[in-house]
């Protein structure tokens, strides 16, 4: 099982370097630009009214930013190998506790979404598929270019004045029921829902072409059972590759739906922290999302192997 | 029972929008439970033959004539009615085995699904009987049965949609070069696996370039150039004793004889002969 | 025109519209500021306002012109993406070439970072340099452009490393034909069309992500309007006047549509 070692190996590096620029980055960035930090900070935890001097200075040596920004940093990276991701400057909750609580309704949002993604995408798609060119076709390119055009934030306001404001069937925002999960899931699921159908679509037009699928015509199957047995697994494989390659797109999704309808994911955790200048909350945000990163390639690369024999071992191919 | 399956009478092919003739007026029969060859070079129009007799021409292409597939017309024949006969009636083995098995099915699978929708055994006993069918053809149906296309060589390949062949009920297949590309050894496993076919009381329609090939299947064969059949007959007395010059320079051309290119004046005359005798065009196969 | 053979006859009404689409737009976002009133003049005693001569599309909440805000909004995030492609293109083409000529190492290491950029979220890391920096448009235009250039990268380089191994080129390297002009004359000839589709279609996506970093709150600075920002400002008013919201909206989304329109047929007619 050499490739599944190899596969996890690039997407851990991926991973990993992702991590790291973020955190780096974000610790860079700030340090070097504007401000002082433990100022800011002061003022995040006590309000302008209340900040002075003296509180800013107790400030700066409780979390030891008197130190040299090397330090700081080298320290931070020491931490981290040890999984303590220290903890938020402004809520002083520790940085694991609040990623785990943001992640999992990250979690929930984005399988929502994936999953009415797929219920729009896959049936649009093979219908487009199997008629393509036809009007229904050309039709569906439209609408899938319109979705893909319109940003996210503007579907999620679209929704909620059509369900919220209009119809009043269901909560604009926050995130006390499952009712409070339709909205911001149906804005990311129909984004991911365009792109995704005319993957499908071509997947489905490609495998009925191929002559593998014509001779399984030949050998008397009716047609849906050639669909079945013949076309679905074959086109799966470029569909699941693409999924792979929308990671980074569906997280960019996130960040802006979660902040619309004020859903308490990694990506509103990352805005907010960034916003206030909570340096240890983005660093750590940062290193999860490169390790969501990793997942989410590793497992579409390792569904990729078990649909597709020939990636089990590439040498065999030749 | 009807002795003759498969009578072709007066069929042309042409393209569509341009009405290029591409196969003119071929008339031609096959005994059921025989070999039939049909020989040609490449471009000749045989394939095309072998396609609009499964119903599987390109769009742009039409045929007129008939195709007297054991009785009814298929010449004409909606989509629908052409999948009723594919698999039960006729079957066609495709060029290139490897394209044409599903690379992520295990082949016999790819066996065994035809025993199972076709004949309805159940699956455990459509699996046992397709590891039978590839046994039989020389391979381990415990180790190479179990392996992906991509696995298995070209030979092997071609064994499975031959065992496919053999799975299905259909009485009549069509074989399009089926040595294409294969070395002489190869070439001669394949020769006995349709062979095989035959005695299994399959009606065989190969379609070939290579006269060992025709020579070996024996039955009767026809010589196809430009589009047309020049001579028909018993293989053997169309190989040994070739009335038209085009068979003889053929004959003569093939790699056994010298590989003698066919003298010029044997394809222009025939060339000005289709061309007197109307709107014949071979342009296409010239 | 010429361009236009290379599209299927199919396809053309689509990339026509698109383009009339694209010059409406960009005609109004240069005329346009000139003959409206100043987008950032606030009048609190005529806010919500319906449209009127005055206000040809009405007033936000601080009694600024809709009308006004929505063109200086488009100019501005025309500009910006503008900017952002230009940048891109030019790192991309170049990285892609060095890339793609000398290949080894240096391949190595340009396809490792073009990997890397390519598995970071876009608006992720522009949102970190601009929240860090504090906004502004060097910030966007800069995160931007450092998330936009893999794509190009990866087709020049894979055009530069299909033309280098032509039979033609090998026997012109041997000639002693300097590498400048094998690259003027083969090379840019083949990456033009190719850069020219992608920057269409990238151009929609960077207004796409300038609109989302824009509504996040992290963009210009405040009274200088932007698409995405004005969509934010309005939406505590969405229940009164979603007009004030669909507006800037419906800029954005038809704006991005165009440049698809007029793309995608071009990069279809491209692959084959």
């Amino acid at each position: 099982m050499g490739e599944i070692a190899r596969i996890l190996r690039t997407h851990l590096f991926h991973g990993v370097a992702v991590g790291l620029v973020v955190a780096s980055l974000s610790f860079v960035v700030v340090n070097l630009t504007r401000g002082d930090t433990a100022l800011e900070i002061a003022i995040a935890r006590h309000g302008t009214a209340l900040t002075n001097e003296a509180l800013v200075e107790q400030i700066r040596i409780e979390e030891k930013l008197d130190q040299s920004l090397w330090i700081q940093y080298t320290r931070w990276i020491g931490h981290a190998f040890t999984f303590d991701l220290g903890r938020s400057l402004v809520s002083k909750e520790k940085v694991a506790d609040l990623l785990w609580y943001h992640f999992r309704h990250t979690l929930v949002l984005s399988v929502a979404a994936m999953l009415i993604s797929l219920v729009i995408a896959l049936p649009w798609g093979i219908f487009c598929g199997i008629f393509p060119g036809g009007s229904f076709d050309n039709i569906s390119g439209l609408v899938s270019s319109a979705l893909v055009a319109v940003p996210h934030f503007v579907t999620g306001i679209l929704l909620i004045l059509a369900l919220s404001i209009k119809l009043q069937w269901l909560p604009v925002a926050g995130f006390f029921t499952s009712r409070h999960l339709i909205l911001p899931a149906a804005t990311l699921g129909i984004g991911l829902a365009a792109f995704s159908s005319r993957v499908v679509a071509t997947a489905i037009v490609d495998v009925r072409g191929a002559l593998f699928y014509q001779f399984a015509r030949m050998k008397g199957l009716a047609e849906a059972r050639v669909l079945l047995g013949h076309g679905i697994k074959n086109a799966s494989i470029p569909v699941i590759t693409f999924i792979g390659l929308q990671t980074a797109h569906l997280l960019d999704g996130v960040v802006v739906v979660e902040t619309l309808f004020a859903w308490p994911g990694i990506g509103k955790l990352i805005l907010d922290s960034i916003l206030a200048r909570d340096i240890p909350v983005v660093q750590g945000a940062g290193l999860l999302i490169g390790l969501m990163y990793v997942a989410v390639n590793a497992s579409v690369d390792l569904i990729c192997i078990v649909l597709d024999p020939c990636r089990r071992d590439p040498e065999a191919i030749r | 029972m009807n002795e003759i399956l498969l009578n072709i009478n007066n069929l042309s092919i042409s393209s569509m929008p341009e009405h290029k003739t591409l196969v003119g007026s071929v008339s031609f029969s096959v005994r059921r439970g025989e070999p039939f060859t049909l020989i040609g070079e490449t471009g000749c129009g045989k394939t095309l033959i072998a396609q609009a007799l499964t119903g599987v021409l390109a769009k742009d292409l039409s045929a007129t004539g008939s195709i007297e597939f054991d009785g009814p017309n298929l010449v004409g024949l909606s989509g629908k009615e052409r999948r009723k006969l594919w698999g039960r009636r006729m079957f066609l083995l495709p060029q290139e085995p490897r394209l044409a098995l599903n690379p992520t099915m295990r082949v016999i699978k790819q066996v065994s699904e035809v025993l199972r929708y076709l004949r309805g055994q159940q699956p455990k006993n459509a699996l046992k009987n397709a590891g039978t069918l590839i046994s039989d053809l020389g391979m381990s149906s415990s180790r190479d049965g179990r392996h992906y296309p991509f696995r298995l060589s070209g030979g092997m390949n071609q064994r499975i949609l031959l065992a496919i062949a053999l799975a299905t009920p259909a009485e009549f297949i069509v074989a399009d070069e089926p040595t294409k590309g294969l070395d002489a050894d190869l070439r001669d496993s394949a020769v006995r696996l349709l062979q095989n076919l035959v005695e299994q009381g399959k009606t065989l329609l190969c379609i070939t370039h290579d006269l060992a090939v025709a020579r070996d299947l024996g039955g009767n064969i026809a010589v196809m150039y430009g589009g047309y059949i020049v001579e028909s007959g018993p293989a053997e007395k169309v190989l040994d004793s070739p009335v038209h010059p085009y068979t003889q320079g053929l004959i003569k051309a093939s790699p056994e004889n010298g590989m003698e290119p066919i003298p010029e004046h044997v394809l222009s005359s025939m060339k000005t002969a289709w061309n007197s005798s109307g709107s014949r065009q071979m342009e296409a196969c010239l | 025109m010429k361009v236009m053979a290379y599209i299927p006859e199919s396809s053309r009404l689509q990339v026509a519209t698109g383009a009339f689409i694209l010059l409406s737009v960009a005609l109004l976002s240069m005329i346009g500021p000139h003959l409206t009133p100043d987008p950032s003049t606030q009048n609190l005693s005529s806010v919500f306002a319906d449209p009127s001569s005055e206000y040809l599309l009405g007033s936000d909440h601080l009694g600024r012109s809709v009308a006004a805000r929505l063109v200086r909004g488009g100019a501005n995030s025309l500009f910006n993406t503008l900017l952002c492609v230009i940048g891109s293109v030019l790192i991309g083409v170049f990285l892609g070439l060095f890339s793609g000529w000398y290949g080894g190492f240096i391949d190595a290491t340009i396809m490792r970072l073009v990997d890397i950029t390519m598995s970071f979220p876009g608006i992720l890391l522009a949102l970190l340099i601009a929240g860090l920096i504090g906004g502004g448009q060097i910030a966007v235009v800069g995160a931007l452009t450092i998330t936009g250039w893999p794509d190009y990268c990866r087709i020049t380089r894979a055009i530069t490393q299909n033309v280098k191994s032509r039979p033609y080129v090998e026997a012109g390297v041997l000639a002693g034909f300097s590498g400048r002009f094998i690259l003027r004359k083969y090379i840019f000839i083949e990456i033009l069309p190719q850069i020219a589709v992608l920057a269409t279609l990238g151009f929609g996506r960077t207004i796409l992500n300038i609109s989302s970093l824009g509504f996040l709150g992290i963009g210009l600075a405040p009274p200088e309007p932007e698409w995405g920002a004005m969509i934010a400002e309005s939406l505590p008013y969405l229940r009164q006047s979603p007009y004030l919201v669909l507006a800037p909206a419906a800029a954005v989304s038809i704006t991005v549509f165009s440049f698809l329109l007029v793309g995608q047929p071009l990069a279809r007619a491209l692959k084959k």
